[in-house]
């Protein structure tokens, strides 16, 4: 299995972006670095949800535009954009089909659940190569695994 | 001879490669020269129609192409084009069976 790091605080952060975009799903980009499948996120940027209206509350929308500037805010770092965390509101924390199919292959997405405004639990999750499903990382939170 | 830039996610499939130079006179041929190239990233850039994907976004030296318009543009010599993805996603649609878990259904 894949894995994926990020600062207990980073993770809040996430989780905290989620809550406050509720009942629209908010979304953002991991930023951090790739060593051979293992992962390690170490700056977040969080980002407006691009659709419209009531749209918000059932997806997401990260522009070609906002990528530009989010790779090119990565690289100033010295980093990579790994991954994007986007929350469900009032659902699992795992992907859905509208998700599967809009999918970036090598992306890490970690996927917090919202419900009734709160954050209930976060995961991660890779398309496969095949693109028919996600396998899960384990999602470390200051080493410890962020869910069971 | 013109260059593609790929985007991190699509590298792996392109032997790890940012740029690729192709052939071709059009960005369609551009696109199908790449395709034969490395054809590991045929389904992530083209659907199952051989349609670009939603989130494939091109840009020929920093300026975006009309969707519609962009098959038959044609590229100067040396010009750039750029794969560049929007991110997108949610839950729109009931609960499938897409992870390696069991997935609960319900509308959402």
């Amino acid at each position: 299995m894949n894995e994926i790091a990020i600062p207990t605080a980073l993770l809040a952060h996430v989780q905290r972006h989620g809550e406050q975009s509720y009942p629209n799903e908010g979304a953002g980009l991991l930023l951090g670095a790739d060593n051979g499948g293992r992962r390690a996120v170490t700056a977040l940027l969080p980002l407006e949800n691009r659709r419209e209206g009531e749209a918000r509350r059932r997806r997401y929308e990260i522009t070609a535009g906002d990528m530009a500037a989010g790779g090119a805010e990565a690289e100033r770092r010295g980093l990579q954009v790994v991954g994007v965390f986007h929350s469900h509101p009032d659902h699992p924390a795992q992907p859905s089909e509208t998700d599967r199919v809009l999918a970036l292959p090598w992306f890490s997405y970690i996927i917090t659940s919202i419900h009734s405004g709160r954050a209930l639990e976060s995961r991660s999750w890779r398309l496969l190569d095949d693109r028919s499903g996600f396998a899960e990382e384990t999602l470390f939170a200051d080493g410890q695994p962020a869910a069971d | 001879m013109a260059t593609i830039v790929l985007p991190a996610p699509l590298r792996p499939f392109a032997a790890g490669r940012k740029e690729v130079d192709v052939s071709g006179t059009t960005v369609a041929e551009a696109l199908a020269d790449l395709m034969d190239e490395h054809p590991a990233l045929r389904q992530h850039v083209f659907d199952e129609h051989d349609q670009l994907r939603a989130f494939v976004h091109l840009f020929v030296d920093g300026e975006e192409l009309d969707d519609a318009a962009h098959s038959q543009m044609r590229l100067e010599s040396g010009a750039r084009l750029t794969l560049l993805p929007s991110i997108a996603g949610g839950c729109t649609r009931a609960w499938e069976a897409v992870t390696e878990v069991v997935v609960e259904r319900g509308g959402c």
